[in-house]
């Protein structure tokens, strides 16, 4: 009897903890047609993550920027190199961005910056990072439109 | 000529213009396309109106929670999101765009000021304790504070609308400039094209013109000289019969005269009569052959020839001329038999020229030496004089028609100038070769070099002809 309480308490529990925790965290969409996944934050963290130093036009200097590569997440539901994606952030702005940027640079979905997880006010916590100090072809114009911030949801179209 | 010059001259003067104008144009160019990559490189302004437009989303989302439509946690994202426009304003190359472009930021330290009073009594909606009417009012009052915002924001957001149309006018003059540019360097590129290629046409004319006057002069020349040697040529074929006659008459006379008289002065006369008539048809047998020769009138004939026999002969037939300057002759010849195969009356010719000309320059009592001696497969034959000698300078002209080094010196008697030119013209026909060397005031060594015929062909075959030539 007092395991079947302990269970049914814990079922219960874990009834209540789970949406809860899964609905708080779950920062990051990625759908491919039929197949998705979500990604919460220490998710993220807990993939291998790539360091990209550098600047851009929204930033004031050199700055460390760390993530999963958004080459991973591609790779995770099987994104084609020559798929488009739609990138969506919080505020519903989106933006086309080809696939085969992941595979030809390493474009990361940074969460930290400067060793620290940024906030919505600080355009967290998901952004979309070009290793443009690296690659001199980034530094257009173009590109700054694909560094998108509080990045919410990536599709392919 | 001048008319030609003129136009190189300006159309040269075009080249070098339209280079420079390239040159500019290309420096223009490098320029235009900087400024359109720095545009290309400018973060977009349009991120500046994201500002109203996510400050009116925070408000609708307030009037909603007031009204109980949507969570109050909805309020706070969106409160987040306006402020990170803000802050996008604030950080990066934006700001300092918008200072360059003259808009007024004040709006936004307002509205970060606002912000941060707003930012408690915003996380305080979501307290799960508060009453929907406690929730109203508190939106109702944040919603007033917002307010007022309007028209500045506005402002600013017109600012940057001008400012962003300024930028993108700039972009497409930019862009129309460097097409322009484009097109005038293409332009010019055939122009310069154009101006090169009738520069060269020019030039190729103007060539082919100084080769139609060479050609022309060169003709007129010639022609000049042909009917010089022509005329030259029926003189002399006209004098040659009376002063045979002449000569005839002379020696006829002479004769008669030596019998009968021994009046000294009309012998004297009579032979200065004879010697010059004598000079004279020299002199237009000298012409007749120097034209026979231009015009390519005189064969030869080759026939196996000794030529230790041929200068005996020569020399033997000028020995009465030397004689008569006093001048005696003295030939070495090898043993062994030196055969050419050639036109023997023309080599003693030629030995006779040179024998003669050694002797009127060599002075009464001297010996002109000639020596005869095989060098490898060729004979060669020598004759030297102690004369005057030939300068340097004049050794290279010895060769030519009319050329005399002053003869009068030694000998007093004067020729056509022909003898040399003759001699070398009778060498070349024969394949031979002739040559002189000098020094001035020690006299000169003219030597002539015929081909020899191999040892083992004159022994069997030639002997019996050399025979015959033998007994001439």
């Amino acid at each position: 009897m007092d395991i079947q309480r302990i269970m049914r308490a814990a079922l219960a529990s874990s009834l209540f903890v789970l949406p809860t925790f899964g609905f708080a965290q779950a920062i990051l969409t990625v759908t491919n047609f039929e197949t998705s996944a979500t990604y919460t934050l220490e998710e993220l963290l807990a993939m291998p993550q790539t360091t990209v130093v550098t600047k851009n036009d929204f930033v004031e200097d050199l700055t460390t920027f760390q993530g999963p590569s958004l080459r991973s997440v591609l790779n995770d539901i099987d994104v084609d190199r020559t798929a488009n994606l739609k990138m969506v952030a919080l505020n519903d702005y989106a933006s086309k961005v080809p696939a085969s940027d992941a595979f030809t640079y390493d474009v990361i979905l940074a969460v930290l910056r400067d060793g620290e997880v940024m906030s919505v006010r600080d355009k967290g916590p998901i952004w979309v990072i070009y290793p443009m100090d690296d690659n001199s072809e980034l530094q257009r114009e173009i590109f700054n439109s694909r560094l998108v911030w509080q990045l919410k949801s990536i599709s392919v179209e | 000529m001048h008319r030609s010059r003129l136009t190189r001259a300006v159309f040269l003067t075009l080249f070098v213009g339209a280079v420079f104008f390239g040159i500019w144009l290309i420096y223009k160019l490098g320029n235009e396309i900087q400024n359109i990559q720095t545009a290309d490189q400018t973060p977009p302004l349009w991120l500046g109106s994201q500002l109203p437009l996510e400050l009116l989303r925070l408000q609708n989302n307030l009037n909603e929670v007031a009204f109980g439509y949507k969570p109050a946690a909805d309020v706070v994202l969106h409160f987040d999101i306006a402020w990170s426009r803000i802050n996008v304003l604030q950080e990066g190359k934006l700001p300092q765009i918008l200072a360059n472009l003259e808009i007024d930021q004040g709006v936004l330290t307002d509205l970060e000021a606002i912000f941060t009073t707003l930012e408690p009594q915003i996380q305080g909606l979501t307290a799960s304790s508060m009453t929907d009417e406690v929730r109203r009012q508190k939106t109702m009052t944040i919603l007033a504070a917002l307010e007022g915002f309007d028209v500045p924001l506005k402002k600013f957001l017109l600012a940057i609308a001008r400012a962003d149309n300024n930028a993108r006018v700039e972009f497409r003059t930019g862009i129309l400039s460097l097409s322009h540019a484009i097109a005038y360097l293409g332009a010019t590129i055939l122009t310069l094209f154009g101006i090169f290629v009738f520069l060269l046409m020019i030039e190729l004319r103007a060539a082919k013109n100084t080769e139609n006057e060479m050609r022309k002069l060169a003709q007129d020349a010639t022609s000049a000289s042909r009917m010089n040697m022509n005329f030259m040529s029926v003189v002399s074929h006209e004098l040659r019969t009376p002063l045979t006659s002449i000569l005839g008459g002379l020696a006829l006379l002479n004769v008669r005269i030596r019998k009968t008289s021994t009046d000294e002065s009309t012998i004297k006369l009579l032979d200065i009569a004879s010697r010059n008539g004598d000079r004279l048809l020299m002199l237009v047998n000298d012409i007749l052959d120097a034209q026979a020769l231009s015009d390519g009138r005189v064969s030869t004939e080759r026939n196996p020839v000794n030529l230790n026999e041929i200068v005996a002969t020569a020399v033997e037939n000028c020995n009465v001329y030397a004689e008569q300057l006093g001048v005696a002759y003295c030939v070495t010849t090898e043993n062994e038999k030196l055969v050419a195969l050639t036109d023997s009356a023309r080599v003693t010719q030629v030995l006779f020229n040179l024998l003669s000309n050694a002797a009127k320059f060599t002075s009464s009592g001297d010996v002109v030496k000639v020596n005869v001696r095989r060098n490898k497969q060729m004979a060669r034959i020598e004759i030297i004089d102690k004369g005057i000698g030939i300068s340097a300078e004049q050794q290279d002209n010895v060769f030519s028609p009319f050329h005399q080094i002053n003869p009068g010196i030694s000998s007093g008697i004067k020729s056509s100038g022909l003898g040399l030119s003759i001699t070398k013209q009778l060498m070349d026909l024969l394949g031979g070769e002739i040559g002189v060397s000098s020094n001035e005031g020690e006299g000169s060594m003219f030597w002539i070099e015929l081909d020899l015929v191999p040892a083992e062909h004159d022994s069997r075959k030639f002997s019996p002809v050399l025979l015959i030539s033998g007994s001439n």
